[in-house]
Order: C-alpha cells, then sequence, then structure tokens
C-alpha cells in the first residue's frame, strides 16, 4: 500500500502539475452530470457508469478502489486517500467531511397553456424557495435568474427560458415546495 | 486596587493592579485577551453586538453587555456605548485588541479621560504612528531606511506628476491615514498616475474618512518582514525578533513566521535597535510592531501597528513570552518582565490563518454553521479560535476563523509539523482555506525560504488547489457511488426518495 498524505508526495505533484499540459478530453455520451457537495462547497462532474471514469475541470479520472476491512482505499494516479465511516461521519484520510452528491437537474419542466403565450415555471425538485429574483412587472429574458431554490444542502438557480414579464410570483422567501409546484408566472406580453 | 509594596531601594513602589478589564472586540482575540486576563487573575468583560450573541468570548467572559445589533459603527466601534458601558459596570481597564477601535487615538483618549487604563500606547503615540507621513519622518529621523516618497499630501494634479518622476517608477499611492494595505494603489507610468491618486484617494475617504493620500516608491516583490516591540512606563523597551509574513493574497496576510530566513543575527540586532529607537522617540508604552518592506538585504519602512497584531503567537512560540499578559502587566505599571538580553529565539513557528474564504472561487467569503470541528494537537501545536461545535459565523465580521500556530526546532520541523496539522483540521460546516494552507506548505519553494509577497501569484498555487480538490472529490464519488455503498445526508434530507437517484444506490449497512 502506499502511504498517504506525505508532504512529499503533495509536494511531487505540485512539481508535476508545473510541467503538465492539458489537452481537453472528448468525452463520450456515456458521461453523466452530478451536482456535488463537499463541505458546503457545490461542484459538479461528470461520470461514465460503464467505465467508472469521471471528469473534472478537462481531467479524466480513473478511481481504483482497493477495500481493507471498513476502510476503503482511493487510488487516483500517484495519489491515494483513505475512506472510512464511523458514527455516521465520513472520513477522508481520517479528517471528518461531508459529502452529497445527486444528478444534476433536469431540463425545466414547462407548461404552456395552449397559445395563450402564459408560461408557468414549476420547481424541477422540492426544496426550500431562499432567495426570489424578481418582482411582478418585470421583463425578463430567456435566461435569467428567477429563484433560489436550496435542496440538498445545495443553491439550485432557477433559470428563465423563455422571455416575458413576471405575471404572478406563487411562492414566497422560505417556503418548503415540492417537485412540479407552480413558482412562477411568465408572460409572453405585457399586461394591459 | 493600589498595592503598596515594600520601599524599593529608598522608592515606594506603587503597582495598580486591574479589578476588571473590558475586552473591547470579537472573535479569536476577545478569547485570547480574555485567557491572558484570567491567568493573571483579572475579572474579564465582554461586549458584544445581537450577531455575536451566541459567541464563544461572552460564554468566557465572566461578565458580559449587549451592545445591540446593526453594522459595528452601533457597537464595537460605538466610543459612547461602550464608555457608557465601561461606566456602569466599574470597569477600571480596557483592551481593545486588533482591528475595530484599537488604532484610534481618539477613543484611547476617551478611554482615559474616564480614569480607564487603556492596554496599548497612549492616545499620543498612535496619533503620530497612525499619520503615515509623520510616522516615516520619525522613522527617518532615528536613521530607519525608508523608500523614496513625498513628504506631504499629493492630489491628482500636475504637480503630483512632478513629485512621481523625481521618486522614479513606479510608485505607491498610500492613504495618509492608512493601513492594513488598504487604500493602496500602484502606477507603472505615468499615464497611470492620476487614475491610481484618485482611486486611492476615494477609497481612503470611504475607509478612514481622510482623503489624504501621499506616493512613495513602490517596491516589487519584496519580503514583508516585521519586528514586535514591547515597552513598559519606566523606559525599558525591548524587541522580540521579526516575523516574516510574506504569504499574502491582496496584502492580506495568511501564513506567518518567526523567525524569518532571510535575516541574520545581525540585521536583527541592528533593525531591531532602530525599532526601538523609535518606539522610545514617541515615548511608545506596550506592545507595538513595526512593519517593513526587504529586499536585497535592504529593509525599507512601511508601517507602525500601535496594538496586538493577529500573528503575535508565533512570536511567543518561539520567545516563551505571553504577549498579551506582558501587555497586561506594563500597562499596570510593572516593568517588563525580561530584559534584552534574556530573549532568545528558540526554534521556528508558522501561524496558518483558518480564514472563511474559498480558494477555488478566488478567495470570497463563505458561511455557515459549524456541524464538527475537529482540532489537531500533538508537540507544538495551537490553534487560537473562537469556534465550537454548532456555532454559526455571523455575516458582518471578518472572515478569520482561528490560527493554527506551529512550533519545530527547525523551519523544516514546523512545516512538516504545520502540514500534517492542518490536514487533521476540520471544520465541517464552512468552506474554509484549509487547502490552500495544505498545497502552500509542500511547495517546494516554499521549502526553499524564496518567497516573497507576490508568491501565489508566481507559483500559480490556485489551480493547483482545484485540482487537488478535484482528486478527492472524484476519490469519494467513486468510493460511494461505485461500491454502491452511500452515505445518505446527515440531516432531514427525506427528498432523496423523490430525487431520481439511481435505484441501484443502497444504503450503507
Amino acid at each position: 500500500m502506499m502511504s498517504k498524505g506525505t508532504i512529499e508526495r503533495s509536494m511531487e505533484a505540485q512539481e508535476k502539475k508545473k510541467s503538465e499540459k492539458i489537452k481537453p478530453p472528448t468525452l463520450s455520451k456515456d458521461f453523466l452530470p452530478y451536482d456535488i457537495n463537499l463541505n458546503g462547497r457545490n461542484m459538479s462532474l461528470l461520470f461514465n457508469k460503464n467505465t467508472g471514469e469521471i471528469s473534472m475541470d478537462d481531467k479524466v479520472y480513473r478511481p481504483v478502489i482497493e477495500s481493507i476491512g471498513k476502510d476503503n482505499i482511493v487510488i487516483i494516479g500517484d495519489h491515494s486517500y483513505k475512506i472510512s465511516k464511523s458514527e455516521g461521519t465520513i472520513y477522508l484520510d481520517g479528517r471528518p467531511i461531508e459529502f452529497t452528491f445527486i444528478p444534476s437537474l433536469p431540463k425545466l419542466k414547462r407548461k404552456t397553456s395552449g397559445g395563450s403565450s402564459v408560461e408557468q415555471v414549476n420547481a424541477p425538485l422540492p426544496g426550500i424557495v431562499v432567495e426570489i429574483l424578481v418582482k411582478i412587472g418585470d421583463k425578463i429574458e430567456e435566461g435569467q435568474k428567477l429563484l433560489t431554490l436550496e435542496a440538498m444542502k445545495m443553491q439550485n438557480e432557477i433559470i428563465s427560458q423563455s422571455s416575458g414579464y413576471i405575471d404572478r410570483i406563487l411562492v414566497k422567501s422560505s417556503d418548503q415546495v415540492n417537485t412540479d409546484d407552480p413558482l412562477i408566472v411568465i408572460k409572453k406580453h405585457k399586461t394591459v | 486596587m493600589i498595592d503598596k509594596e515594600k520601599p524599593f531601594l529608598g522608592y515606594s513602589v506603587i503597582t495598580i493592579v486591574f479589578d476588571k478589564l473590558l475586552i473591547a472586540n470579537r472573535g479569536e482575540i476577545a478569547v485570547r485577551v480574555i485567557r491572558a486576563a484570567k491567568s493573571l487573575g483579572i475579572e474579564t468583560v465582554a461586549i458584544y453586538s445581537d450577531q455575536d450573541k451566541s459567541s464563544k468570548h461572552i460564554q468566557l467572559a465572566d461578565e458580559s453587555v449587549s451592545l445591540g445589533g446593526g453594522p459595528a459603527s452601533k457597537n464595537y466601534l460605538n466610543i459612547e456605548k461602550i464608555i457608557e458601558v465601561a461606566q456602569v459596570l466599574n470597569i477600571d481597564s480596557l483592551h481593545p485588541g486588533y482591528g475595530f477601535l484599537s488604532e484610534s487615538s481618539e477613543f484611547a483618549h476617551a478611554i482615559t479621560e474616564q480614569g480607564i487604563t487603556w492596554v496599548g500606547p497612549n492616545s499620543k503615540s498612535i496619533k503620530l504612528l497612525g499619520d503615515k507621513i509623520t510616522a516615516r519622518d520619525l522613522a527617518e529621523k532615528v536613521g530607519i531606511p525608508t523608500t523614496k516618497g513625498s513628504d506631504k499630501p499629493v492630489q491628482a494634479t500636475e504637480e503630483a506628476y512632478e513629485v512621481a518622476e523625481k521618486i522614479g517608477y513606479p510608485v505607491i499611492v498610500k492613504a495618509r491615514a492608512g493601513g492594513g494595505g488598504m487604500g493602496m494603489q500602484v502606477a507603472y507610468a505615468k499615464e497611470e498616475l492620476l487614475p491610481a491618486i484618485e482611486k486611492s484617494t476615494k477609497q481612503s475617504l470611504a475607509a478612514f474618512g481622510n482623503p489624504e493620500v501621499f506616493i512613495e516608491k513602490y517596491i516589487e516583490n519584496p519580503r514583508h518582514i516585521e519586528i514586535q516591540f514591547i515597552a513598559d512606563s519606566k523606559g525599558n523597551i525591548v524587541h522580540l525578533g521579526e516575523r516574516e509574513c510574506s504569504i499574502q493574497r491582496r496584502h492580506q496576510k495568511l501564513v506567518e513566521e518567526a523567525t524569518s530566513v532571510a535575516i541574520t543575527d545581525e540585521e536583527r540586532k541592528q533593525i531591531g535597535g532602530l525599532v526601538k529607537k523609535l518606539a522610545k522617540e514617541v515615548q511608545y508604552v506596550n506592545a507595538g510592531t513595526a512593519e517593513f518592506l526587504y529586499k536585497d538585504g535592504q529593509f525599507y519602512f512601511n508601517e507602525v501597528n500601535t496594538r496586538i497584531q493577529v500573528e503575535h503567537p508565533v512570536t511567543e512560540m518561539i520567545t516563551g513570552v505571553d504577549l498579551v499578559q506582558e501587555q497586561l502587566k506594563v500597562a499596570m505599571g510593572n516593568k517588563l518582565s525580561f530584559r534584552q538580553n534574556e530573549i532568545k529565539f528558540n526554534g521556528h513557528a508558522i501561524e496558518m490563518r483558518i480564514n472563511a474564504e474559498d480558494p477555488l472561487t478566488n478567495f470570497t467569503p463563505t458561511f455557515g454553521t459549524v456541524r464538527q470541528l475537529s482540532i489537531p494537537g500533538g508537540p507544538g501545536v495551537r490553534f487560537d479560535t473562537h469556534l465550537y461545535s454548532g456555532y454559526t459565523i455571523p455575516r458582518d465580521y471578518d472572515s478569520l476563523l482561528g490560527k493554527l500556530i506551529v512550533w519545530g526546532r527547525t523551519r523544516k520541523e514546523s512545516i512538516v509539523r504545520a502540514f500534517h496539522a492542518v490536514s487533521e483540521l476540520a471544520i465541517v460546516g464552512i468552506p474554509t482555506n484549509h487547502a490552500f494552507h495544505r498545497v502552500t506548505l509542500a511547495n517546494k519553494r516554499f521549502h526553499s525560504g524564496d518567497i516573497n509577497t507576490n508568491f501565489i501569484t508566481e507559483e500559480n498555487i490556485i489551480p493547483y488547489i482545484r485540482e487537488a480538490f478535484n482528486r478527492r472529490v472524484a476519490a469519494l464519488f467513486a468510493n460511494q457511488f461505485m461500491t454502491r455503498k452511500v452515505f445518505l445526508p446527515i440531516r432531514e434530507q427525506s427528498n432523496w426518495k423523490t430525487t431520481a437517484l439511481a435505484e441501484s444506490v443502497k444504503r450503507w449497512s
């Protein structure tokens, strides 16, 4: 077994990185996105379930897992990490951490009622409304942030998929919502 | 309380003993001062804002008083309110800590007027050294080397070009009332000068309430070296050697060491002697720090901080002196408990500032609740903090969560100890700059000691921190996904069921 977490190993890795040239990899369709929360930090990665490869920031990692008793040793290239669990807490190299992940949000579900040019934005997942970033009457553009929904300790920005005017806001800050609950109604044209 | 001691050499020695010390601060420094006061048998009074009502300094102090909510100007910076508390509670001494009102000559004066002992230099010393132009003049007078600079404030006019040309580019524009690296602007060429002056003027007014700025020669990529000194009211002044604080980000220190690899015993003795002269010149009593830029064997005066500094523990670790306790003692009128020739520098110490800042997002402040706290130990390891498990960081104050200080017999030993200590430190629930320290401590150039204030940029440290993070995330993800074992989030998250998680995921058994 490789010795873990030594200062020499960390130093070698930094030196190696200096001379490294990164070529963005071409990833197959099998790589699916996941949202990660590590100690309150939101990150994301792409995971290929078939090969076990993980891609982050243009690098592909191929972790190898060895089980030793109740601990797992995960080897990534020159590095190895001990991951264990005790009393409900995950330990990474002996250090308690919080780590959760979920598959990235699917595209927003929209409900367009016929040709009436009204669009209802629904909650894509259950959570708590943290912040509403628009008010009634606001003119909004496609891609604009509407509100922030906290779920799984992650802040998810709900983004408008169309342009128009905010017609109704059906939730308020700190409301708990479930999947498909209506949040905001957008009208294509300003109500006179 | 006044203690009449036995006559000494025919003189009657009178020492004041503090009964009740008010700590006009918060966070780790309030905790630090309370500890020092307790060890001297002094009763402590904490003040706090509404946002700080669950802060540790309140729990540790014998008494505490709320100063209400709102911004710091309504509580920690509110001179009238603090004086009112001091009167009502019969306070006889006040320690200002660092930041807030610690370098306010007005506050020091007001406190003294009340018959309360100010644990720090008198208001006159603070005022003289707080004015950066006067301070530089005084430094020059006692023979401390300074950079070329304007001898009076400059404005964004034609005249400024003349001043700058005489000094030679690049120049730095600094706030007259400034300090702590705020409001400074660099101009590398003529066309950058007026914008730099304008910007610095604006920042100075906003940060210090004084728009005056001046120009100095800009020293590129120097080391930051500072000298700790302390003086008693009997005219004794001792310097406690240097601290090197070159690892900085935008003039904010992140790692501090004592001693510095760059400074020889001879240089230490010489600059220490000059700093003592400067202290004498302003009749300085109590602890202070003279800051210098250092490049190619040459010191350049920067400023004097007329208070205890964040990084004072590294000096304590190598000298064995409790600086805060000594501050209290000299404020009580005691003689310094050591002489210059008794100060020996033993081994090497490093301090890592643990901040609620995320190096992955350009060091933006982070917030949260400490869900779990795991503190390293072992020989020579010290963690000064106000954190405890369950504590929520208020959003209103600076990001310092604690200081991890490590001692070793040699620099190498203290670096290795520091690396392992910081690797053990866990503040679960709040993203911190923890990974920054781990990476810096394992940096080859840091080990060599060839550092300067531009180290973080030159070594391109941030991408490496990101990569180290990504590897850990990949390891954790692989471990939990590929072994088909998953750790469910600790709290309430019943909505796991409804999120489209792969059915194959099983609970950890």
